[in-house]
């Protein structure tokens, strides 16, 4: 099954249990968690169903394409489920039946996990889910986010899906997986991955990032004020992204790390303050058309 | 009585594997106590639990409570009668427990007559009580941390999904939010869902086992090794038996079976540490070593359930290893390349605790602590040169490539060390210390084999509790972010197990003497009470009696070695005649004088004993024996000069238990004493020759233990209440 192939038959999955089909967020993010459909949506009564794709972006990670299993820009594939329904692991186990994996054959394991994001203020209980040893997916309860308790519960299922395309297609390095359309992973990425990794260790513009951080900031904070929620959050996850581009540059030090971590979280929880304000101020229009399983 | 057995089982999603046992435990005690409470008969508990089921089987329970009969009282009979005319109160009695008044009688109690009224109560069935006690009983689980599911409106370890609860052949009305309890399990994770439906409660395990799940947590450890066993032979090899892996794996599968995969034979180059860390920390897998104990390229992993072509799982988990192998050995050159020295320099730029500087400076600490501690034992032999050098590179796998990694290779701290330095040509003693200064890692771990490794051990955690606490990391309640009572207590049985005789409090100032920027006056006290407060714990472990503890560390004593010997020798004469003696003894010697009287000095004993000895009167409370008129007088302070020198020589050999038999030993004498001697005579000089002696005698008791402190049989029941 091509790469292509098995994140259709993902989403198709997750269509069939009423998700919403989302598309990825258009700007950086460290992860599927960081888009709005999941930090925002989580917050508050409303029900939500929704499954994407998340082109992630840990700079840190970069390898410049050499190393096999490594690459600072990775697909998830994030499904969250509020509530969650009560048959939740079977819905997982057979979403993997649905892209091939024989669970007769092979071993799935829930191995515990606290799950915490410092910069998001948000943490969750689960378990990372084992594919014959290796973990393939992030499967996690949140409990609170943005410094907030949740109330229904969200289930979040990441999966990792260069790990489980390669592990299916028997592939050793990343760069050979078939993506489908006649290319592989490294036909669409090899030249980004070199390029960013040199981007992110070596060329980024310290002073520049520094200030984007600062200014981005600055940016966030004023338009939470002024309630314009969607706009303010995005600068939330541009600063975030500038503190990993900074990072992975080596410019932050040691004893640096927890502040800037403290401003990013900061910022997440008054986006989750204005979110939930918006969201009560428009009487919460979800719940009322929520019948029961999905979003309507 | 019909009985029935009663079976209930809590369907759960994966629970960490950590929590089963303990949550067990708990809830078969809660259910016992119940049934208990309850006068609900029934045979011994039965436990079942896997990560995804926690049941319990009472076998033989009874169906309904017996019947009793019940008193209950009324008003006062004072109050229920005015002028022979039933008032209000005794009508208002008999119409709450709806009953005329006649059926009512008198009972006589100590506080008087009252009015009361005797009735049967017909006994509840078992089922009612369950259903009302159980979900209580669920939801009251301890966990080291809960979570919420769906609506919230419940909290366990991970979302409780189904409920079986059975009396007999009967489902049990029980329901735990949205859940109701039916007769139905859940099988082993598998492509399709397995129900089980079980018939009675006592075919729970039978039914289970026919599904392919062992509910028994004993018979399946027992299935994991076997199988493991049986699976490393097959590969010509031998399992390394861990018995924490097994206990683990024992909760990772519901059905163990083994399955053998093999590595490179090349990554045998690694440490052996580093291969079985890859294989068990993070994948589980069970190492295999050859007839001569060396390792094999193989492993050992457990599956839950048969498969029937198990060759892709094989290779799936070979590979994983693989990976996590490859990157051990890309961490293992990266660090050789960089050298022991180098990992050392990094240090310095490597921050400890915002405020405390570096590790590189730390280091630098433990040096000089350690070289003070080596030098406070002249009597014992000390490398000083390989101390000094363990002291200056004991941290620098902190910065190696294989611990910054953040993952399974962090619990190889301090091992990695002593690889780094072997592979360097290190002489082995010498590397050894590097490995040794981190143990004991925790509760039951070994400790350091040389004298220069538990001297460094010591002055790491000494070093880190005096930082950690003065940067704010102090223990409060349930934090303990740095885990400083922990370390606290590896100081005690680093200083207890080798039986090095040093003294808490000069410890204390020795790692103080490292932070110039606070005063130890200023701290000393605290953290002396800390580690006081950890010793009375572990002393309590040891069965001694909180007041036994108090009495010896209120002595003034700090050497850790000397305060347990004491409290060792002090609990374990009580219940014998002489501990009554030597009590008594002590506090009618010391109950004369205002406690103001006898300084603390408890250094100062051996000296006095040593005067005893020699007939001398010992300072500061010179007395002069040609004074002494009486005879009881002269009896006791001959007795006392008597036992001085064996005394001087029990105490300085520890032999306390002995010590205090010789103190109680003069108990005769003391009687005599105070029977025979009138202290607070007019005559001044005479007075006061006798309360010096006196206070001489208090001292020497003193310094053994503050026997006021200790509480004699029968004192606890007479103490005035408050």
């Amino acid at each position: 099954m091509t790469y292509q192939d098995m994140i259709l038959r993902l989403a198709q999955f997750w269509s069939a249990q009423g998700c919403a089909l989302l598309q990825p967020y258009n700007s950086e993010v460290g992860a599927g968690t960081f888009n709005p459909a999941t930090f925002l949506r989580v917050l508050g009564p409303e029900p939500w169903r929704a499954a994407y794709v998340e082109p992630s972006r840990r700079p840190k990670d970069g390898r410049y394409g050499e190393n096999p299993n490594r690459v600072q820009q990775f697909d998830q594939f994030q499904v969250v489920l509020k509530p969650e329904p009560p048959d939740i692991q079977d819905l997982y186990l057979a979403s993997l039946a649905h892209i091939g994996v024989d669970l007769d054959r092979h071993e799935i394991r829930f191995v515990e996990d606290d799950w915490e994001s410092p910069t998001l203020g948000a943490a969750g209980l689960g378990w990372e889910v084992w594919l014959d040893g290796m973990e393939i997916t992030q499967f996690t309860y949140f409990q609170s986010v943005g410094g907030y308790e949740l109330k229904p519960i969200t289930a979040e299922l990441t999966y990792g899906l260069l790990r489980i395309a390669m592990y299916l297609q028997g592939v050793d390095h990343v760069m050979n997986l078939d993506w489908g359309g006649g290319l592989t992973w490294g036909d669409v990425n090899a030249a980004f991955e070199r390029d960013f990794s040199a981007f992110n260790f070596e060329q980024a513009d310290v002073a520049l990032h520094f200030e984007l951080f600062t200014r981005f900031e600055g940016e966030a904070q004023r338009l939470l004020e002024a309630g314009l929620v969607a706009p303010g959050y995005d600068y939330v996850i541009k600063c975030s992204h500038m503190f990993n581009v900074l990072e992975a540059r080596g410019a932050i030090s040691v004893s640096e790390r927890t502040g800037y971590i403290t401003r990013v979280r900061n910022l997440a929880r008054r986006a989750a303050k204005a979110y939930l304000a918006q969201r009560e101020a428009m009487g919460f229009p979800l719940l009322a058309k929520a019948t029961g399983g999905g979003n309507a | 009585m019909p009985k029935a057995d009663f079976l209930f089982e809590i369907g759960c999603e994966e629970i960490p594997v950590g929590y089963i046992e303990p949550a067990l435990a708990q809830l078969a005690g809660n259910l016992a106590a119940h049934l208990d409470v309850q006068r609900l008969g029934h045979g011994p508990l039965q436990r079942f639990a896997t990560a995804r089921r926690l049941a319990l089987l009472v076998p033989a329970l009874d169906r309904e409570q017996a019947d009793r009969e019940e008193e209950l009282t009324g008003p006062p009979l004072a109050a229920a009668y005015r002028d022979g005319q039933p008032t209000p109160a005794a009508l208002g009695f008999a119409r709450s427990q709806g009953v005329a008044l006649e059926a009512l009688h008198t009972l006589e109690t100590p506080r008087g007559s009252y009015l009361a009224l005797k009735r049967r109560v017909p006994g509840r069935p078992a089922a009612e009580l369950l259903a009302a006690e159980l979900p209580g009983l669920i939801l009251g689980l301890r966990f080291p941390k809960t979570m919420t599911w769906g609506d919230g409106s419940l909290r366990f370890a991970r979302p409780i999904r189904w409920l079986v609860a059975l009396l007999g052949e009967e489902v049990l009305p029980l329901s735990l939010g949205s859940l109701r309890a039916g007769r139905v399990s859940a099988g082993r994770r598998q492509s399709a869902a397995v129900a089980i439906s079980i018939p009675r409660a006592g075919d729970y395990a039978a039914c289970l086992r026919a599904a392919g799940v062992e509910p028994d947590p004993r018979r399946r450890r027992e299935q994991v090794l076997a199988a493991a066993r049986a699976s490393a032979a097959e590969q010509g090899g031998r399992l390394v038996e861990d018995e924490e892996l097994a206990d683990t794996v024992n909760y990772l599968s519901e059905w163990p079976v083994a399955l053998a995969g093999r590595f490179a034979p090349a990554m045998l180059a690694l440490p052996r540490a580093v291969v079985t860390t890859a294989m068990k920390a993070h994948q589980r897998y069970f190492s295999v070593e050859d007839a001569a104990g060396a390792l094999a390229p193989a492993f050992v992993v457990i599956l839950n359930g048969e498969r029937p072509e198990p060759d892709e799982l094989r290779r799936g988990n070979e590979r994983v290893l693989a990976a996590r192998l490859a990157d051990a050995r890309f961490y293992w050159e990266a660090d050789r390349r960089t050298g022991l020295a180098g990992l050392r320099q990094r240090l310095d730029s490597v921050l400890w605790i915002e405020g405390f500087g570096s590790l590189g400076q730390r280091s630098e600490r433990l040096r000089v602590l350690a070289g003070h501690l080596a030098a406070a034992l002249p009597e014992r032999t000390v490398d000083h040169e390989a101390l000094d050098w363990a002291a200056l590179h004991c941290k620098a796998d902190l910065a190696s490539e294989m611990i910054k990694d953040g993952k399974e290779f962090t619990k190889l701290l301090g091992l990695m060390g002593r690889e780094y330095a072997l592979a360097e040509g290190v002489p082995a003693a010498r590397a050894a210390l590097l490995y040794e200064h981190v143990l004991p890692r925790q509760a039951g771990d070994a400790l350091p084999a040389t004298l220069a490794g538990t001297l460094l051990a010591l002055a790491d955690r000494l070093d880190a509790i005096v930082g950690l606490w003065l940067a704010g990391f102090a223990p409060t309640g349930s934090k303990d972010p740095y885990a400083l009572r922990r370390q606290a207590l590896a100081c005690l049985r680093l200083l207890l197990e080798p039986s090095l005789p040093l003294c808490l409090s000069q410890l204390l100032d020795a790692a103080l003497a490292g932070y110039p920027q606070v005063s130890p006056a200023a701290l000393r006290p605290a953290l002396l009470d800390f580690f006081l407060g950890r010793f009375e714990g572990l002393m309590e472990e040891a069965g001694v009696a909180p007041d036994i503890f108090d009495a010896v560390v209120d002595s003034g004593e700090t050497r850790v070695l000397d305060l347990q010997a004491r409290a060792l020798a002090l609990n374990g004469l009580r219940g014998d005649a002489a501990f009554e003696r030597l009590v008594i003894g002590a506090r009618r010697v010391g109950n004369i004088l205002a406690k103001e009287e006898v300084g603390l000095a408890a250094e100062r004993a051996q000296a006095d004993l040593e005067c005893w000895a020699a007939g001398r009167a010992p300072l500061p409370y010179g007395y002069d024996p040609g004074r002494m008129v009486e005879a009881a007088e002269r009896a006791l302070h001959a007795a006392v000069a008597a036992a001085a020198p064996a005394l001087r020589d029990e105490i300085g050999e520890r032999r306390y238990g002995d010590a205090y038999r010789r103190l109680a030993g003069l108990s005769a004498s003391i009687d005599a004493y105070f029977d025979g001697v009138m202290v607070n005579v007019e005559d001044e000089a005479l007075r006061a020759n006798r309360l010096a002696f006196l206070r001489n005698l208090a001292q020497l008791f003193l310094h053994l233990a503050n026997f006021s402190r200790v509480v004699l049989e029968g004192e606890r029941e007479s103490a005035p209440e408050r």
